[in-house]
């Protein structure tokens, strides 16, 4: 497959699967180009792999969201204006967006790959390198806290 | 009542890129992919130029360290860790002897051996001299391996097994060369293993250079000496080792070296 057909065919899945963890749409944008930078420099490796080519990004980019998440500049900007990550951007307080950034980042990226792109424990498991039964908790957990932050709203 | 996965699928579409956004940083990829290609050929082409400057060097250095002892090359080459490696070539000159003498082709590949002569008995068959030692203390030599042409003798590789005593746990002397006979332009008289350090000695009652080499730090604490030369166009091999005090070990082998002779 070309870059731009790969291109064309999941960059609105990397940018939603980017913009949960990071939740700003800023450095979304900038882990995306990242990501499908690395995909790019090893396009005939990756295409001549059994691996999914889906899945591959993922792993990607939530390595490069993690990576993201430990510089210091996230971490100053999170401690000191989290509120505002997502106040700035064009999502209401009824939408689910909303509410993500009450749920630890540990849950929100499961809950991505769950419900929605679909993937069976077994299989984000396999994306995040987690053990199974540690996504099932992540998954329960992580619906518990949304459903409780959407009626106390 | 909506499914809880359509409500969660629908939620999560909301996150959405603009294409006119997404083209720009489509762009902004193909410019940061096509500036890494330029700095892959430009790392590739100065890789290239840096490795052609330093094999250069190699061949220059390993070039100008070349000798020529009784007309025998000797060709010291010194691999990119420092580790040298001495050969004994000879290419022009071929050894003159008796090339009928009434000895056997051996070939230790095959496992084969030579009996015992008296090294006075060769060098009459031969025609020709070979060096001796009191320190050796003894009189009989072997043929290590030794190969004909049309029945004319073209090279041949001798030792001398020398007595052991309480200072010298082992002693060998090799002797090698070829004669116009041998069918290869280039005979190897000695070639070195890879060692740490090519050391000159001056044996003066020889007036000729040898080279003492340490193959290893392990073996020179053994007291393992690997001595080579090359006197009057035979190759000479020596394997010593010394257990005497560290101390007189250096004396006992330029002793040694200084009462070769005919």
């Amino acid at each position: 497959m070309e870059f731009e057909q790969i291109y064309k065919t999941y960059y609105k899945d990397v940018y939603r699967l980017a913009y949960s963890y990071v939740l700003n749409k800023q450095d979304a944008e900038d882990i995306m180009q990242k990501s499908f930078l690395k995909l790019y420099k090893n396009i005939k490796k990756v295409n001549n792999s059994s691996n999914d080519i889906k899945k591959w990004l993922f792993r990607i980019t939530i390595n490069d969201c993690k990576d993201l998440l430990r510089t210091f500049k996230f971490k100053t900007l999170s401690f000191v204006n989290e509120e505002n990550i997502i106040n700035n951007e064009d999502y209401t307080k009824n939408d689910l967006i909303y509410f993500l950034k009450s749920i630890p980042l540990n849950y929100r990226v499961p809950l991505f790959l769950h419900y929605y792109e679909g993937y069976n424990v077994k299989e984000i498991a396999k994306i995040m390198h987690k053990s199974e039964s540690s996504i099932k908790m992540r998954l329960s957990r992580g619906r518990e806290i949304l459903k409780k932050e959407m009626e106390e709203n | 009542m909506r499914n809880i996965n359509d409500y969660y699928k629908e939620e999560f579409s909301k996150i959405d890129i603009s294409e006119d956004e997404s083209k720009i940083i489509s762009q902004k990829i193909q410019n940061k992919y096509t500036a890494y290609q330029k700095r892959k050929k430009t790392f590739k082409y100065i890789s290239s130029i840096f490795l052609v400057f330093i094999l250069s060097i190699s061949i220059v250095y390993a070039d100008e360290i070349k000798e020529f002892i009784n007309n025998i090359k000797i060709t010291t080459t010194v691999n990119k860790e420092g580790r040298k490696t001495i050969e004994a070539k000879s290419e022009d000159f071929r050894k003159v002897i008796n090339y009928d003498a009434n000895l056997p082709e051996i070939d230790p590949q095959k496992g084969e051996n030579s009996k015992d002569y008296l090294i006075s008995e060769i060098e009459e068959m031969l025609n020709t001299k070979i060096l001796k030692s009191k320190i050796l203390k003894t009189d009989k030599i072997k043929i290590y391996s030794l190969t004909k042409e049309n029945g004319k003798i073209a090279s041949a590789h001798f030792i001398v097994n020398g007595v052991l005593d309480d200072k010298i746990k082992k002693i060998d002397m090799h002797i090698s060369f070829a004669t116009k006979f041998y069918p290869n332009d280039v005979y190897v008289g000695w070639k070195s293993s890879d060692s740490l350090k090519n050391e000159n000695y001056y044996i003066e009652n020889l007036k000729t250079d040898s080279y003492i080499l340490t193959l290893n730090t392990e073996m020179r604490r053994n007291g393992y000496y690997d001595i080579l030369f090359v006197y009057d166009n035979i190759a000479y091999r020596i394997n010593i080792i010394i257990v005497d005090n560290p101390d007189n070990r250096r004396p006992i082998l330029e002793d040694f070296l200084n009462s070769l002779s005919y």
